[in-house]
């Protein structure tokens, strides 16, 4: 199953669980680019950030899925959708991992953005442009997107101590 | 091929699309670009090709931008078709 096929399957998977449940959805994805996106780094990164929001919301429920997209957690939380969004937006702000991470929420009435809630949208992880531009425009090489998220994880280890580990 | 009955393809997740293909007795295009109106122009240059690659040449094309990439918004209208041909 390609990547677009692997999505639409997802989208449905969280929409059934909005349904099912009546909750708001938060999603826990890497923020890499490329075609396959398990990748040790991803599953690192998600993995530390899962942490983060077990701590910060409130959790009912959890579920995960790992394909070529990346290793993904779900949770049903008992926030209403735009409080959770605003929390989400600042795991994504202050943690040293949250940039390379997206962290969406989502409820039986919509997906909700940043801009819908009047924050600034996210940026380029190279260039001080609105993420979504750069990569609509393709505007870096892949290597530099990829060489970017692997320094970032290899800064945060630093900080926290962690010895420095294959990722390959 | 041809766009038989109601069909639909993609998500509104980031860097996606959704579309959305009914019968009609011409071609209709309405694109809502939430995301990236500069790239308006190429949206509709794509969806055009890529309809006229099928052979479609009547019905409705509603598509919902979410800063989806050509090959992207490609794939979603060609599946979208081939639903609605089946």
């Amino acid at each position: 199953m390609d990547i677009l096929q692997l999505r639409e399957k997802r989208d449905a998977f969280e929409r059934s669980l909005i349904v099912r449940s009546g909750r708001t959805l938060l999603t826990l994805r890497g923020n890499y680019p490329g075609e396959n996106k398990d990748h040790p780094l991803v599953t690192f990164v998600v993995e530390t950030l899962r942490e983060e929001v077990r701590q910060r919301f409130h959790v009912e429920e959890e579920y995960h899925s790992q394909t070529k997209e990346g290793l993904f957690f779900y949770f049903l939380l008992l926030e209403e959708g735009e409080k959770a969004k605003r929390k989400a937006v600042a795991l994504e702000e202050n943690h040293p991992l949250g940039r390379l991470a997206d962290v969406d929420v989502r409820d039986g009435e919509k997906i909700y953005s940043r801009k819908g809630l009047g924050l600034p949208e996210r940026t380029c992880y190279l260039w001080l442009e609105k993420a979504v531009l750069c990569v609509r425009s393709q505007k870096h090489p892949l290597k530099e997107v990829l060489d970017y998220f692997e320094n970032q994880v290899r800064a945060y280890r630093v900080l926290v101590g962690k010895k420095e580990e294959s990722t390959e | 091929m041809e766009i038989k009955k109601q069909a639909v393809c993609g998500t509104i997740q980031s860097n996606d699309c959704f579309v959305r293909v009914t019968p009609g007795e011409e071609l209709m295009l309405h694109l809502e670009r939430t995301v990236l109106d500069a790239f308006g122009e190429q949206i509709e240059k794509v969806v055009r090709e890529t309809l006229a690659d099928l052979g479609i040449t009547k019905g409705q094309i509603f598509l919902e931008d979410k800063g989806a990439l050509d090959y992207t918004i490609r794939a979603r209208v060609e599946t979208a078709v081939m639903r609605a041909n089946g």
